[in-house]
């Protein structure tokens, strides 16, 4: 009676033995899954979709993100001119402008070949243009202000500055919109980590409480197994598995349909980016995410179960009602 | 293999058992008897180490079950074999499974199950019953099902708590005969039973337990 194990023949001992009861809780948890295939396939359902909802949000701010890493993020401003090439003093003067870091002068018999250029001149716009006497397009002085010089409100003041330059028709601020995006990818990105939270609680959560009700269902059967000598590991393992089987099965679902809708939306987004002339960067590897989505289902269909389960058998003595004396 | 000293056990105000000194011999048969409320159940409890006493010592074959670590229980009780008044099999499982689940437990291979089932189910008359489910048996087939789970592993002891109590009693007789014959093998076997006739007709001592005492013991001379 001291002895734990048995010392009869035909028992196991050691890693034989883990594996035994391995093998056993497998079985458990296969049958169970077996015998409730649509209960089984909605629980799936539900984790896959839990787990792609944030997932695919995140990949499309990693695109984004990503994105905007290579495209230009350095403040322009644009002065026009009526002139054909912008006065040399005012250039001379801004030269020396101590928030000016660079200048690029553009002359209007430049800006028209840039401007065919852009048109592409095999189109039939281009070509009527070309034989057309076309309206002068405005001089343009490239402004590059200089680092220190780059925060919105020194950026407003100097584009105002230049503006009431003598000569002058105007002034436009490059990357205006470059920065509101940044701002609202700000915003979404921290509703994303809110978003993620609340989801992979709601993870957890959904485990755990499937895996606390399916324990309580079988509180008589796990009651009588432990009166024979079943340890707290054996009892939770089939619950465990069944946890993990949830969390493969709706942890590759999910990272399937993320791989299938980012090289659906691959397309629109390469030419969204190729009407903006910016490159398209792949914002991270897709697959690594997909696997990300997977280990995250698993982790978390587990962290539920074992939750549940250390639960349920914490108070197990109080919830086990003694059924016939014992 | 089995000492109690001056065992207490109360559940808030009522004392379930009080000064409780008992020595029962490896192999022993013996009847706990005494009406509902007398201590028969708990005295069990504390023999299956599902409860601790809250005075006194319970030793079984040397072991301290009052101050055993809750992570050893699963280990001891894989040395007993138990028998209940509903022989709490798993519906879900065959025959077979259910019988096996204490050679699953105490780390049995599966390729040595099968001769113990089959012969644990022989022992009990239920050879061929192996693959059917419990709903398909007759309750004293169930509680024949449950004797040969508690005994498939070969215990050296077995606790039972009104093993009979929903049996007829031709099925009653057969069950403790059963029991008879396990302890004739030197199993110690303790049983909790109203049935007085029925011990009557078997050897072994009836220990008599009312209002939580031991009042008396005697020994049964066994007609049947």
């Amino acid at each position: 009676m001291r002895a734990p194990a048995p010392r009869e023949g035909g028992s196991l001992r050691g890693l034989a033995r883990w594996r035994a009861d391995q093998r056993y809780a497998l079985r458990e948890a296969r049958q169970t899954l077996r015998a409730q295939p649509l209960g089984t396939a909605l629980i799936v359902l539900t984790l896959a979709v839990a787990l792609l909802l944030p997932a695919a949000l995140e990949r499309v701010l990693a695109l984004t993100e990503g994105n905007l890493a290579h495209w230009p993020t350095t403040p322009r401003i644009n002065v026009f001119f009526a002139s054909p090439e912008p006065p040399a003093a005012l250039i001379a003067r801004w030269r020396a402008h101590p928030e000016i870091g660079a200048l690029e002068v553009q002359s209007s018999e430049a800006s028209r070949a840039e401007f065919q250029a852009a048109l592409g001149m095999e189109t039939a716009l281009s070509r009527g243009l070309a034989g057309a006497a076309m309206p002068p397009l405005p001089s343009v002085v490239i402004v590059t202000p200089r680092p220190e010089a780059q925060s919105a409100a020194r950026l407003k003041a100097l584009a105002e500055g230049l503006d009431r330059e003598a000569g002058a028709l105007g002034v436009q601020v490059d990357l205006a919109w470059v920065e509101r995006l940044q701002g609202t990818l700000g915003f979404f990105t921290q509703v994303l980590v809110l978003f993620q939270g609340l989801l992979t609680a709601a993870v957890v959560l959904l485990v755990g409480a499937l895996t606390r009700m399916a324990l309580l269902e079988r509180l008589p059967a796990l009651r009588t197994l432990r009166l024979l000598g079943a340890s707290d590991g054996f009892l939770l393992a089939p619950f465990l598995y069944q946890a993990l089987a949830y969390g493969v099965a709706g942890g590759l679902l999910a990272a399937l349909s993320l791989l299938a809708l980012e090289s659906s939306l691959t397309p629109a987004l390469q030419a969204l980016a190729t009407a903006y002339a910016l490159p398209l960067a792949p914002g991270g590897s897709a697959v690594l995410a997909a696997l990300s989505v997977l280990t995250e289902a698993v982790c978390f269909a587990f962290l539920g179960a074992l939750g549940a389960g250390l639960w349920v058998l914490g108070r197990f003595d109080r919830l086990t009602a003694p059924s016939s004396g014992l | 293999m089995i000492r109690l000293s001056q065992v207490g056990k109360r559940y808030g105000d009522r004392d379930a058992l009080r000064g409780v000194d008992l020595e029962l011999p490896k192999g022993s048969l013996n009847f706990l008897m005494g009406p509902s409320g007398a201590g028969k159940s708990t005295l069990l409890r504390l023999l299956l180490a599902l409860e601790r006493p809250d005075a006194g010592q319970v030793e079984v074959a040397g072991l301290n079950l009052g101050t055993l670590p809750r992570r050893q229980r699963p280990a001891y009780l894989r040395r007993v074999g138990a028998v209940f008044q509903d022989p709490q099999l798993l519906a879900d499982r065959t025959v077979y499974q259910n019988v096996a689940l204490p050679l699953q437990l105490a780390g049995y291979a599966e390729a040595t199950q099968g001769p113990r089932v089959r012969a644990a189910l022989g022992q009990v008359g239920l050879a061929g019953a192996e693959g059917r489910l419990p709903r398909a048996l007759s309750t004293g087939e169930r509680q024949r099902v449950g004797i040969a789970r508690a005994l498939v592993h070969r215990p050296a002891l077995v606790l039972a708590d009104e093993p009979t109590g929903n049996l007829d009693p031709a099925l009653s007789a057969e069950i403790m005969g059963l029991f008879q014959r396990f302890q004739q093998v030197g199993v110690t076997v303790v049983i909790a039973t109203h049935d007085v006739d029925l011990v009557q007709r078997f050897s072994g001592q009836a220990l008599h337990l009312e209002g939580g005492r031991l009042v008396g013991r005697a020994a049964l001379g066994g007609v049947s």
